[in-house]
C-alpha cells in the first residue's frame, strides 16, 4: 500500500482571500479517480435499463439524435433518475458529513437523527393539502422542499433541544432522534392515509425512500440546490480540520466553535430537506460515505474531501438505484430498501469494530 | 409490596368497560338492544357472525396479545438489566416477522400452527444475537447501545420483508400484515392454538419468577446466592421469546406494548420487584393492547388506522419522556444500571 509520503511529490497549494489549501498531489490522483469511477456509473445508469446502449448511442441521445425510442430511454426514463439519484446521494452524504463534524458523533446522520423522516413528513403534508381528490397538484413543485425544510428543522430543533435539556452524550442523541423519526415515520403513515396521495409505491418513496417516480421538474428545482450545497461546503471547507478539536481549543486559537457548530448544522439541516423533498428518506448513506471516505482516503482533507464524500455519495446511490431497477426488471426495488438491507449490516460491522477498538 | 385496594377495583372495571367497549365500537355501531337479541338468540344471523365472530375474536387477540408481549417486556428488562429492552426494541418483533414471511414465501406454511412455530422461532434468535452482539459492546458504549443494535436488525429485517413484497406482489397482503401488525381478521383456530401455548408456558413463568428477580441483580450477586446465572438466562430467554413469538404469530409485529407497559406499571405500582409487577404488567398490557385498538378503530373513523400508527405515537413520546427522567435524574448523563 502506497503511504501518502512515498509518493508525495510536491503539493498543489491554493492561496487567495476565499481559499488557502494545500493539497498533496495523492488527494488529487484519488479525486480523479472518483470523477471517472463517478462519470462510469453516470453513463451506466443511463445506458442500461431494458436495452443496452454503447456510450455512442447514448451520447447522441442526449444531443436529440439517433432513434427515437433511444431518445425516450435515455432523455425520459433514465436521465432524471440518474440525475435525482446522484444528487440526491451527493446531498444526503455531505449533510451527513456535516452533521458527524457538528455534534462530533460519528453516528450522526439524516436518518438517525430524525430528520430525514421529518422532511419527508412535511414534503407529505404538502402533498395532502395541495392536492385534491383526484391527486392533481394545486401548487408548484418549487415549493415542496420549502415545506419539508420547515419540517425537517422543527424536528432537528427538536432533537436538539430535548438533547440539550437532558444533557445527554452522543448516545442519547441518537437515541432522540430515532424517536423523532419513528413519531414522524407514524405521523407521515397516518397522512397517507386520510391523503388522496396513497398508492403503494408513493407509500414505499416517503417511508423508505425511491426515486422511481423521478421527472425533469424535479430534476431542475434540485439541480441548483445540489450545486449550492456544493458552493457552502468549499466555502466551509476551511473550518472542517479544526471541528474535530474541542470547544475550547478551538475558541483558543481563535476559532468561533459556536457559529460553526451552528452554521454546520443548519447546513445540514436545509441539504438534508431539500434531497429528502423528492426522494424520501433514503437512509445509511449519510452516515457511512463520510467514514468509507475516511477509510479510502485519509490524508485527504478540506475541500478534496468534501468533494469525494459527495461524488462517492451519489454514486453509492445511483448504483444502488441502478442495481435495484434491473436486477429483477421489471419490477423494481426502491433504493432506500436497498440501503436499508446494506446499511444495517455495515453499520453493525462498523459499530462492532469501533467497539473492539476503543 | 401490597397492590393498593382502589387499583383492585379500578382495573378489574376499566378492563370490563374495555372488553364491552371493544364489543361496541368499530366500523358500524350497533344499538344497544341488538346485544341483548344476540343473548336471547333472536338477533339477525349476519349480526350475530359479525358481534362474535369478528369482535370477538378481535377483543380475545387484543387480550392474548397485550398480556403475552407485556409480560415477555417486563422479562426481557430484567434479565437484560436495561431500561429499554422490549421485543420492539431487540429487533424480536422484526425477527418473528421476516421468518414467518420468509416461510409463507418458500411455501412452508401450511397449516396456522406452523405460523406460531416460525414466529417464536425467529424471535427467540433475534432476540439472542440482538443480545449477545450488545453485550460485547455494552463495555465500549454503556447499555444504550442495545437500542442502536435492535434498530440496525429492525431496518434490515424490515427491509427484506419488503423487498419479498416487491417481488411477490400476490404476498402483497400477507407482507404488509407482517410490517404494520394489527388485531384483525385472525384465523380463530391460530388464536385458540396461541392460547394453549400460553396456558402451557404460564407455569413455567410462575415457577422461574424468583429466578428473574435474582437476575435482575448483578451476575456476581445472583451468582453469590446460588443461581446459575447463565442456564437462567437462556430460560428466561425461551420463555420471553415463546411468548413474543405468540404477540407475533397472532397480531404481527405491535411495537412498543413491551416497552411501555412495564413502565407504566412500575409508575403505577410504585414498584422494582418482578413479583410484584408481574400480574398487574399483565393487566395494563391487556388494557393498553385493548384501548389502543379501539383508538385505532374510532381515530379516522369510518375508516381504520394500523395499531402500529397509534402505538408509535404513544410509544415515541412515552420513550422520550423514559429517556427524559433517566437522565435529568443523574445530570452526568449515566442511566441508571437496574430497573
Amino acid at each position: 500500500m502506497w503511504t501518502s509520503k512515498a509518493i508525495m511529490l510536491k503539493n498543489f497549494t491554493i492561496r487567495n482571500k476565499f481559499l488557502s489549501q494545500e493539497i498533496p498531489v495523492i488527494s488529487m490522483i484519488t479525486l480523479g479517480v472518483f470523477i471517472i469511477l463517478s462519470l462510469l456509473v453516470l453513463y451506466a445508469s443511463l445506458a442500461m435499463g431494458k436495452s443496452f446502449l454503447s456510450i455512442t448511442q447514448v451520447i447522441d441521445a442526449l444531443q436529440g439524435e439517433g432513434k427515437a425510442l433511444n431518445k425516450i430511454f435515455v432523455n425520459k426514463l433514465r436521465m432524471p433518475r440518474t440525475m435525482l439519484s446522484f444528487m440526491a446521494g451527493g446531498m444526503l452524504a455531505v449533510s451527513g458529513y456535516f452533521m458527524q463534524l457538528s455534534t462530533k458523533n460519528p453516528l450522526a446522520s439524516p436518518t438517525l437523527t430524525g430528520v430525514a423522516d421529518a422532511s419527508a413528513l412535511g414534503a407529505v403534508f404538502f402533498l395532502t393539502v395541495y392536492s385534491d381528490s383526484q391527486g392533481n397538484m394545486l401548487n408548484t413543485f418549487e415549493t415542496l422542499p420549502l415545506f419539508s425544510l420547515a419540517s425537517g428543522m422543527l424536528g432537528l430543533g427538536v432533537v436538539l433541544w430535548l438533547n440539550r435539556a437532558m444533557q445527554g452524550g452522543a448516545t442519547t442523541f441518537i437515541l432522540i432522534g430515532i424517536t423523532i423519526a419513528i413519531l414522524s415515520k407514524a405521523m407521515t403513515s397516518l397522512l397517507m392515509l386520510v391523503s388522496p396521495i396513497y398508492r403503494s409505491e408513493q407509500a414505499a418513496l416517503w417511508l423508505s425512500g425511491s426515486v422511481s417516480g423521478a421527472n425533469m421538474q424535479q430534476v431542475a428545482t434540485i439541480t441548483p440546490l445540489f450545486f449550492a450545497a456544493i458552493f457552502i461546503a468549499i466555502i466551509f471547507s476551511r473550518i472542517f480540520k479544526v471541528m474535530i478539536l474541542s470547544p475550547n481549543t478551538i475558541n483558543s486559537i481563535g476559532g468561533n466553535d459556536r457559529l460553526y457548530n451552528t452554521c454546520l448544522i443548519i447546513s445540514a439541516g436545509i441539504i438534508t430537506a431539500v434531497a429528502v423533498s423528492f426522494t424520501g428518506p433514503i437512509g445509511f448513506v449519510g452516515i457511512a460515505i463520510p467514514h468509507i471516505v475516511r477509510k479510502i482516503a485519509p490524508d485527504t482533507y478540506g475541500t478534496v474531501k468534501v468533494l469525494l464524500i459527495i461524488l462517492l455519495g451519489g454514486v453509492v446511490v445511483c448504483v444502488g438505484d441502478l442495481i435495484g431497477r434491473t436486477i429483477i426488471a421489471p419490477l423494481q426495488i426502491p433504493v432506500g430498501i436497498m440501503t436499508a438491507i446494506v446499511g444495517g449490516i455495515a453499520f453493525l460491522v462498523f459499530f462492532y469494530k469501533k467497539g473492539v477498538k476503543a | 409490596m401490597k397492590i393498593r385496594c382502589t387499583h383492585k377495583i379500578l382495573v378489574p372495571t376499566v378492563l370490563i368497560l374495555l372488553v364491552a367497549l371493544s364489543f361496541y365500537v368499530a366500523p358500524k355501531f350497533y344499538p344497544l338492544h341488538t346485544f341483548w337479541q344476540i343473548l336471547n338468540g333472536t338477533a339477525d344471523e349476519s349480526i350475530t357472525e359479525i358481534i362474535v365472530n369478528y369482535r370477538g375474536v378481535r377483543t380475545l387477540v387484543a387480550l392474548l396479545a397485550g398480556a403475552s408481549i407485556a409480560t415477555s417486556g417486563l422479562i426481557l428488562q430484567f434479565v437484560t438489566r436495561n431500561i429499554l429492552a422490549s421485543p420492539g426494541i431487540m429487533a424480536m418483533n422484526a425477527g418473528g416477522s421476516l421468518f414467518v414471511s420468509v416461510s409463507f414465501a418458500l411455501g412452508l406454511i401450511h397449516t396456522s400452527t406452523m405460523i406460531s412455530v416460525v414466529a417464536i422461532v425467529g424471535a427467540i434468535l433475534t432476540g439472542v444475537i440482538v443480545y449477545a452482539v450488545s453485550y460485547q459492546l455494552q463495555k465500549y458504549h454503556g447499555d444504550m447501545v442495545l437500542i442502536l443494535v435492535g434498530a440496525m436488525f429492525s431496518t434490515t429485517f424490515f427491509g427484506v420483508v419488503q423487498l419479498m413484497m416487491i417481488l411477490d406482489e400476490t404476498m402483497m397482503a400477507v407482507t404488509m400484515y407482517w410490517i404494520f401488525g394489527s388485531f384483525n381478521n385472525r384465523p380463530i383456530d391460530l388464536v385458540l392454538y396461541n392460547l394453549s401455548v400460553l396456558v402451557f408456558i404460564l407455569p413455567l413463568l410462575i415457577y422461574t419468577r424468583h429466578h428473574i428477580a435474582i437476575l435482575s441483580l448483578s451476575d456476581s450477586m445472583a451468582q453469590s446466592l446460588g443461581a446459575n446465572t447463565t442456564k437462567l438466562r437462556g430460560l428466561s430467554f425461551l420463555i420471553a421469546g415463546v411468548l413474543s413469538g405468540i404477540g407475533i404469530a397472532i397480531a404481527g409485529p405491535v411495537a412498543f406494548i413491551g416497552l411501555l407497559v412495564p413502565h407504566l406499571t412500575r409508575i403505577i405500582i410504585k414498584s422494582h420487584d418482578f413479583k410484584a409487577l408481574l400480574v398487574p404488567n399483565i393487566f395494563i398490557g391487556i388494557i393498553c393492547a385493548l384501548s389502543a385498538d379501539i383508538v385505532s378503530r374510532l381515530l379516522l373513523h369510518p375508516a381504520e388506522v394500523s395499531i402500529g400508527i397509534v402505538l408509535s405515537f404513544v410509544g415515541g413520546i412515552f420513550l422520550l419522556y423514559i429517556l427524559y427522567r433517566n437522565h435529568v435524574k443523574k445530570p452526568c448523563g449515566q442511566v441508571k444500571q437496574s430497573c
